[in-house]
């Protein structure tokens, strides 16, 4: 104990309480922030994962493994998930057809930039905490290039 | 005793902030699931670190503005009071930010009344939020800016000061650049943002009455030949009146097609779906109906969905949680405080028209949100068999309450959630 505070009255000049306090605003800031049910760009890696479902086992499911961690805000609207999903990274990707897959198939592991809006996860298909429902236009830009 | 109070306190957040900012890594807390098998506990932790940060941070809130007023008091210049001024500005953004999470507590599950209240937010509580995003927006980008200056600023004072030969300040400001280059790796993941396109739709859009989405319904004859192929988990038999060794057929064949439009309240007699639902789920008849009513759904439609989602009522979640409708979070079914009220929620985000399914209208539609498409080596086929197992179920239900002429309207193919 006596080290300790030998070590912090020795270190803690004014200039650490500065360099500590905006690094302390770092570590609480909030990640980017999205809304939830807004149609929004995000970038992001394709990828299958695979989850566990209650009675079925594993599951492979698309999902966007998003740059860095993100926060959605609350919906208050919603009745069964009202409230914010922290530091999300990876989300699952949903309002595609299941003939769609051959599509995402052809963007599997690379980088992609898509349209479409988040909403907290409701049903037990739903595999992350937030999902992403693709755009339609996202879904016929991917399907023509 | 000031000054020693501030720096026991900024020491307490130094050791504190860094671990917890780590503990929330999406890496750490996948590890930490694979390391467990415990989802609900990692969760869990993750409610308690979360709440550790905010204490955490207030205690480092509270060391800064005392360190920043003994230091005005001692320096009784203009530019410390200044200092002084822009610490406690700072930090009363950064309480405003935490009052918007509240240290990760669990929400008081949404009741009836309470959604209806919602619906009807008014403008004005839009406005205010929209306010609050903007100085939020804004700070985080001042943010950004204040730490660039300050890292390249720390390295600035230390090469300076090592070019002029003062070596005992030199190793001071290194060490002070050093931090500030840790400090700059470890938290720029939770710092460094995603570009965003502008909104296309408002921020906090106010609901309009569910009246105002109804939509004309033309008739369409139910085939509700054969039996259903229920939920895929559980296991109800002959529940309904089938022999449990039903031969299943092809969706559509034997239920109501998965562009079948479920929008629009069907008058449902209760007798006539409590008669035709299983035992154990015939107290539940009502609820369809009301909550169809009420959020402007085929009642039918609700009941498929349960009937698929329970197994034929038959699911663990069902009995145990009292869930009839698979409401679940990313760990699996969650409990309900009664089934109906499973129901009503359930219906609320189904019927919402600025929710999550406002832009489905038939069966199938609404099954790529629901239960979106897995991969193609999702060895059960599991949600892109919601749409048709849902459309059985309605297909038999629909029989047995003699809608023989109707129940909803076809709407054009589905457009892949357009």
């Amino acid at each position: 104990m006596k080290i300790l505070q030998l070590l912090v009255r020795r270190f803690c000049s004014y200039e650490i309480f500065l360099f500590l306090f905006f690094c302390g605003l770092c570590a609480t800031a909030p990640a980017e922030e999205f809304k939830q049910l807004t149609w929004v760009t995000v970038s992001g890696r394709l990828e299958v994962q695979s989850f566990q479902e209650e009675g079925n086992g594993p599951v492979g499911a698309w999902v966007i493994n998003l740059a860095s961690p993100i926060d959605i805000a609350a919906d208050p609207t919603n009745p069964i998930n009202p409230k914010p999903i922290l530091h999300i990274q990876v989300v699952q990707l949903a309002g595609f057809e299941p003939a769609f897959r051959s599509v995402l198939k052809r963007y599997e592991g690379k980088v992609v930039t898509v349209s479409g809006r988040f909403f907290a996860a409701h049903t037990r298909h739903h595999y992350t905490q937030a999902v992403f429902e693709l755009a339609p236009a996202t879904q016929q830009q991917m399907q023509s290039l | 005793m000031t000054k020693t109070f501030a720096r026991w306190c900024l020491a307490l957040s130094l050791v504190l902030v860094p671990v917890l900012a780590l503990a929330q890594s999406s890496d750490i807390q996948a590890a930490a699931k694979e390391a467990t098998q415990s989802p609900e506990a990692v969760a869990k932790a993750l409610t308690f670190v979360e709440m550790l940060r905010g204490f955490a941070t207030i205690v480092l809130l509270i060391g800064v503005v005392a360190a920043a007023i003994l230091y005005a008091y001692q320096q009784k210049g203009y530019a410390a009071w200044v200092f002084v001024g822009a610490v406690v500005l700072f930090g009363g953004f950064w309480v405003v930010a935490m009052v918007e999470q509240p240290f990760g507590g669990d929400a008081q599950p949404a009741q009836l009344s309470e959604i209806q209240a919602i619906a009807h937010l008014p403008h004005q509580a839009s406005a205010a939020l929209a306010i609050q995003e903007c100085l939020m927006r804004g700070l985080n980008l001042l943010l950004n800016v204040l730490f660039a200056i300050f890292v390249v600023l720390g390295y600035i004072l230390a090469l300076g000061a090592a070019v002029v030969g003062e070596f005992a300040e030199s190793i001071r400001q290194w060490f002070f650049g050093l931090i500030f280059s840790f400090g700059c790796n470890l938290f720029a993941p939770f710092f460094f943002v995603i570009p965003v396109a502008p909104s296309e739709t408002p921020q906090i859009a106010d609901i309009p009455p569910l009246e105002s989405s109804l939509t004309p319904i033309a008739l369409l004859p139910y085939n509700y030949r054969g039996f259903n192929n229920g939920g895929d988990y559980g296991n109800f038999g002959d529940l309904m009146g089938g022999n449990g060794s039903t031969v299943y057929q092809q969706p559509g064949a034997n239920g109501v097609g998965t562009n079948q439009n479920v929008r629009g309240f069907v008058p449902t007699d209760v007798n006539a779906l409590r008669a035709a639902l299983p035992p154990q789920s015939q107290y539940l008849a009502q609820a369809f109906i009301d909550a169809g009513q009420r959020y402007n759904l085929d009642p039918v439609f609700l009941a498929g969905i349960s009937g698929f989602e329970t197994g034929g009522w038959t699911s663990s979640a069902f009995y145990n949680k009292n869930n009839a409708m698979g409401i679940s979070d990313a760990y699996g079914p969650t409990y309900q405080s009664s089934a109906q009220d499973s129901i009503y929620k359930m219906a609320a985000i189904l019927g919402n028209p600025n929710g999550a399914y406002a832009n489905q209208n038939t069966i199938g539609q609404i099954g790529s949100v629901y239960a979106p498409s897995g991969a193609e080596n999702d060895p059960y086929n599991t949600n892109s068999e919601w749409a048709s197992g849902v459309s059985r179920w309605m297909g038999t239900l629909g029989g047995k309450i003699g809608r023989g002429n109707g129940g909803g309207s076809v709407a054009p193919p589905a457009g892949s959630g357009s």
